[in-house]
């Protein structure tokens, strides 16, 4: 039997049949995946990724210079060897870890900068980003404002709820995964060890988590001799208990009904999940190769201490778990996924801990390369979004790393994605110097100016993701009121000097026009 | 001789270069689990260091005081009225501060006979031991004095006390796993022990002042924070004070590594990370103001503030990560110490402003002990730092904006308690914040017993609970009867490794919302079971645990040994495991289920069928799989089964050796059913 495709996948739902057949496909006969409608993949990256060391300007002698001021105020997260004042040496590095590209910017402007190519010492790293930049299909959009504080919490709160009006610790609060899954047909999907707020939503059948695809739900009473073992009595009491409160709605009180439906809805699934994700006869859960063929040996290998290809396991796991996922969509219904990676918080040593980090999610044979390999209509059907609660400062600090700053840039990217660059990619502001001949490269505390809401993002992604199209100042539509500003309205862009700079500080809503 | 060492020293080098790329052994720990990178200099000092593992431990004895001042009174200013103050309350404070207790239903009934003031200073308190709690009800208490029941002496203790878990001494056994976690969950199912104060130790290790060992924080290091903590604590030192202690901790230096924060050629050289989370996670105050809204501009003021955020930002923390520099934590051998001293010719000079104020001081240590009181004074951390403790502790509906019960004005009313009662928590200070004493006056006050108090419970919450409540005996520890720290492990929970790198473990919130939470309880009922009472030993099952000695606890049941009712049973583990004393949730179907369970072992959907129930060959257990029993079903046809169940008995007088095992195993069933009912995952300030 040949592997089906989308079109034809598709085609047998329409029949009814479709289940019936996923279900008998061997494990690389289901190996086409595909996406429920038009699907949100957010990886979220927490503790503050520099995505200023993964994207950089040409070096430069002239001391004026962007290039200038960024490596020569650079050297200790860059490493590599890198010293003060030595645009030789910055054009080796630059040369041996960076690819160069240029790319038109929203305002018509080519931009040269390098992406990296080198994984702390192993070259080609993030080769499938660099694929996709090169192929358009990366919006890299700049200066975004992500929160005032740069607390960790705080941050990671607005940023998942896309509202800038967001408190600290209000952690409950509808997450903007959670309300595009409510606004459309489908749901959000979880495969973070914990839920994280951006799937937060109100109307719980909406969503779904699940760590461990192949062990999915609820254990279901054994039987040997049509006699259910002794040690399943108690699974057999629970499901008829459960099942009785639902119906019935013996319990009142919503604190405790919130669970009760969470065993109704993961009750529902078990068996089909189970049935359809069961692993083929003769293999073990460790068997990845023979469960996952052809993603590459990052995922199947594993050194003397266990240690897998990618620096981090969970992520891997996360990326099988969505692989499934896309393999059962009909099932789950998944038209919103939520990742996430945590170890972005590179205060020290950021070239060692953030470099393996950057190419599991963006090289070959890892994340989002093995995801969508040979799967250009799965490709077309997703939009992932990556970003990070806050940017990092300018100037890297004293101890090979950079410090909490508010700005910084976030990556959308997918088969209907408008790549280019969104956004002044090395604004002005940064590298000129001031009265005393300082420019805030050159000073400590000094971050990237936020001058693009996440309402600008979210809600264009959201109205890609629904099929809305809407222009305009009225964006986000699908995702609802979140990204409504009458009703959370934009914090206060400030100039270097504290003052408050004019309105017009905010990017214009139709220069981001990121989907084709 | 000194060629031979140049030799030696270079073909070490090269092995470890070759093998671990110039790693960082404080990062990897040991030679063959290298992850990181670090510095030629760290090379030097593991190559000049002892390069043998010596085992070499740690015990900080613990500090058994009650934290606070005793004087009831004290806490019956502050507390709900006597008609309030039931049996259940009583419970829920149990459930919410010391893991369920557990404590007999007679010295329930006592407390809750008690005024609270009286009563709260009985049940919280930060002795090692407490005589009300977790009291053997098979075996003795505890062999363990009061000062060795530190974690790092309960952990020597469980390494060298045959308990299987931890093998080997401290310094093997918690050097590259999780013993650490795993006896601090061990001290919690150890009866003669004290659990609140392992839910004060994982409050602030885990949460509020979080470190992780998977951030290079070595297991000496943390468990001598965690101790130390504890023990001032316990020693009823100013709230400040605790988290300035903290704050100067070897493990917080390493974690952050402001360790290698430095003045050098009158330039700070290091990073600003823990100078930031010095006001932001350990005090709450984030620069932004009481509402969060204060204006960015070099220009605003920020009300309540003692300066705006611009100058929070560009001075405060700034400034801060100046007081921290010095701090050497350095050489030990391959692993760091534990204790971090504090120089002074790498330290900034001269006064530094923090909070708008001059503070002088030739050490880290100086400088931090010096601003920290107007820490805890800042308008921000009065507003946010008692929410936050709470939030952990008892309560996640603290949300004006998002109830998930009662109205804003209702939330906002109990928010204005918590605030109120945190800044006059100082009688036992002489005018400054006491930890114990505010949550002593929280868990009597109309905040905690208020109907809008929402908590889920954590992984760590509900499993450590149920397991407290299930454990008889210290020989279950032995044979590690409730494999507790697997079981968190089932649920992507690790004590000591927290899910958020800076600001602690999984909340409530997202484990009420993450359904693999909720399927692992749910599943436990068949594998690592929590009321398992026998474990088979390769030909056959051997009892390792008699739940009669449960009905010691019992009001009752109190010393009856046989002919225990069902009904009785079921009500007396429904209080036990659910802390609703008045059996309000309790109902038709609840004992429809927990009454097969005791009286046959089998579910009831399965005794509902003669063929099955009689135990004919003709059943067909399968056809009943999904039946669904209504409490109609069981006040109409099999009404009857019902009752006769309910009057069953237990342990039946002249019982043989083999049904009195059966009858275990049955409260064992019982105990799994009601551990995985709503009940066992959320808690509310009263029942509804």
């Amino acid at each position: 039997m040949k592997a089906i495709n989308r079109k034809d996948f598709l085609k047998l739902m329409g029949t009814g049949v479709a289940l019936g057949v996923l279900g008998k496909l061997s494990p690389l006969e289901s190996a086409t995946l595909a996406a429920n409608g038009r699907t949100l993949i957010n990886i979220l990256l927490e503790g503050g990724p520099d995505f200023r060391h993964l994207f950089v300007p040409p070096p430069s002698s002239s001391t004026t210079s962007y290039g200038y001021k960024y490596w020569n105020n650079r050297t200790t997260s860059i490493g590599r060897g890198a010293s003060s004042n030595d645009p030789t040496g910055w054009q080796t590095i630059y040369e041996n870890a960076y690819e160069e590209m240029s790319l038109t910017d929203n305002s018509g402007n080519t931009i040269t900068f390098g992406v990296l190519k080198d994984n702390n010492g192993t070259d080609n790293a993030n080769a499938w980003l660099r694929e996709k930049i090169k192929s358009g299909n990366v919006a890299i959009i700049n200066n975004v404002y992500h929160s005032i504080s740069r607390d960790h919490s705080h941050s990671l709160l607005i940023l998942q709820s896309g509202s800038y009006q967001t408190g600290i610790g209000q952690a409950g609060i509808q997450g903007w995964g959670g309300a595009l899954a409510s606004a459309i047909s489908g749901k959000v999907i979880s495969f973070t060890n914990q839920l994280r707020p951006f799937s937060n939503v109100s109307d719980k059948s909406k969503l779904l988590s699940f760590t461990n695809s192949r062990s999915f739900g609820l254990r279901q009473p054994t039987f040997t001799n049509d006699r259910v073992s002794v040690s399943d009595a108690g699974l057999r009491a629970l499901n008829s208990y459960y099942q009785a409160l639902n119906t019935a709605g013996t319990v009142s009180s919503k604190v405790y009904d919130k669970f009760v439906q969470q065993q109704i809805k993961i009750q529902n699934l078990s068996t089909q999940i189970q049935s359809q994700l069961a692993l083929p006869s003769g293999t073990s859960s460790s068997d990845l190769e023979t469960i996952y063929p052809g993603l590459g040996s990052s995922f199947y290998t594993t050194d003397t201490n266990g240690q897998t290809g990618f620096k981090s396991r969970n992520f891997r796991s996360q990326i099988l778990n969505l692989y499934d996922a896309f393999q059962v969509s009909s099932l789950l219904e998944m038209r919103v996924a939520s990742l996430n990676y945590g170890g972005w918080d590179s205060h020290k040593n950021q070239l060692t801990d953030i470099e393996p980090q950057f190419n599991d999610i963006f090289g070959t044979e890892r994340g989002l390369y093995a995801l969508f390999n040979g799967q250009s209509s799965l490709f077309d059907d997703c939009v992932v979004t990556i970003g990070g609660e806050f940017g990092r400062q300018l100037k890297s600090n004293g101890d090979l790393g950079t410090d909490h700053g508010r700005g910084n840039t976030y990556l959308v990217i997918g088969g209907g994605v408008k790549g280019g660059i969104y956004g002044e990619m090395f604004p002005t502001r940064e590298s000129t110097d001031d009265a005393s001949g300082q420019s805030l490269y050159d000073r400590f505390n000094r971050d990237i100016q936020g001058r693009t809401a996440f309402h600008k993002i979210f809600g264009k992604v959201c109205d890609w993701v629904g099929s809305t199209v809407v222009t305009g100042e009225n964006l986000g539509t699908t995702g609802n009121t979140v990204f409504d500003t009458s009703t959370n309205p934009l914090p206060t862009i400030t100039d270097d000097s504290g003052n408050q700079i004019s309105s017009n500080g905010w990017e214009s809503d139709t220069s981001y026009d990121f989907f084709n | 001789m000194k060629l031979f060492l140049q030799i030696i020293y270079i073909c070490l080098l090269s092995l470890f270069l070759s093998q671990c790329r110039m790693l960082n052994l404080i990062d990897c720990q040991k030679l063959t689990s290298c992850t990181d990178y670090s510095d030629i200099q760290l090379l030097s000092l593991w190559i000049g260091a002892n390069i043998v593992n010596t085992p070499d431990g740690i015990f900080v004895p613990a500090v058994s005081a009650s934290g606070a001042s005793d004087d009831a009174d004290l806490y019956n200013s502050v507390a709900v009225s006597d008609a309030i103050w039931d049996e259940t309350q009583v419970r829920k404070v149990l459930h919410a501060f010391a893991y369920g207790g557990p404590a007999s239903d007679s010295q329930i009934t006592t407390w809750a006979n008690m005024r609270p003031g009286a009563a709260i200073v009985q049940m919280l308190t930060m002795q090692t031991k407490n005589q009300y709690l977790a009291q053997a009800l098979e075996g003795g208490n505890t062999p363990v004095s009061e000062t060795g029941a530190s974690l790092s002496g309960l952990t020597n203790f469980f390494a060298d006390g045959n308990m299987n878990d931890n093998p080997t001494n401290y310094a093997q056994s918690n050097r590259y796993g999780n013993g650490l976690g795993n006896s601090w969950s061990h001290a919690i199912k150890m009866r003669g022990l004290n659990p609140f104060r392992q839910k004060i130790g994982m409050l602030e290790t885990n949460y509020h002042l979080a470190t992780n060992l998977d951030k290079n924080v070595n297991p000496k290091q943390m468990v001598r924070y965690y101790d130390e903590i504890l023990n001032d604590i316990a020693s009823g030192t100013n709230y400040y004070e605790v988290l300035a202690n903290a704050a100067l901790s070897a493990a917080i230096a390493t974690q952050y590594n402001h360790r290698r924060n430095i003045i050098e050629n009158a330039t700070f050289r290091g990073n600003e990370d823990f100078a930031r989370e010095f006001h932001q996670l350990f005090f709450g105050i984030l620069g932004t103001g009481v509402n969060g809204n204060c204006g960015v501009l070099e220009t605003d003021t920020c009300d309540g503030n003692p300066e705006n955020f611009y100058y929070h930002e560009l001075r405060t923390i700034r400034q801060t990560a100046e007081a921290l520099t010095d701090i050497q934590v350095e050489g030990g051998g391959d692993f760091l110490p534990d204790v971090p001293t504090f120089g002074t010719t790498q330290h900034a000079s001269g006064n530094l402003t923090v909070y708008n104020q001059a503070y002088s001081g030739t050490t880290a240590s100086e400088r931090i002990q010096a601003f920290a009181p107007q820490s805890i004074q800042h308008a921000e951390s009065l507003q946010s730092l008692p929410v936050i403790i709470v939030r952990f502790l008892a309560d996640e509906n603290l949300d004006p904006d998002n109830p998930i019960s009662g109205t804003a004005s209702d939330i906002n009313t109990k928010l204005s308690t918590i605030r109120s009662l945190w800044a006059g928590s100082t009688v036992s200070n002489s005018g400054q914040i006491n930890l114990i004493e505010f949550l002593r006056k929280y868990a009597v006050s109309d905040a905690f017993h208020n109907a809008t108090r929402v908590k889920y419970r954590t992984t760590i919450d509900r499993i450590m609970t149920i397991a407290n409540l299930t454990t008889l005996g210290n020989g279950e520890l032995d044979i590690n009867l409730i494999d507790s720290f697997s079981k968190m492990g089932s649920e992507n929970v690790i004590p000591f490794r927290p899910e958020h790198d800076v600001f602690g473990g999984q909340t409530g919130l997202e484990a009420a919302d993450t359904d693999d939470v909720f399927k692992s309880q749910y599943n436990s009922v068949r594998s690592n079971r929590f009321g398992t009472a026998s474990v088979w030993n390769g030909s056959a099952n051997v009892p390792v645990k008699n739940f009669v000695n449960i009905t010691k606890d019992s009001a009752d049941l109190a010393a009856a040994t046989t002919d225990i009712s069902v009904k009785t049973m079921a009500e007396f583990l429904w209080k036990r495991y659910t802390a609703d004393n008045s059996l309000q949730y309790l109902g038709t179907i609840e004992r429809a289920h927990i009454y097969s369970l005791l009286a046959t072992g089998t579910d009831f959907m399965f005794q509902t069928n003669s063929e099955c129930r009689e135990n004919t060959f003709r059943c067909s257990d399968s056809s009943i799989n999904s039946l669904i029993i209504y409490e109609s079903d069981i006040t109409g046809q099999y009404n009857d089964l019902y009752r006769q169940f309910e009057s069953d008995v237990l342990f039946k007088t002249g019982e043989s050796a083999e049904l009195n095992s059966a009858d275990n195993d049955r409260i064992g069933y019982a105990i799994d059913f009601i551990a995985s009912t709503p009940f066992l995952f959320v808690q509310e300030g009263i029942n509804q």
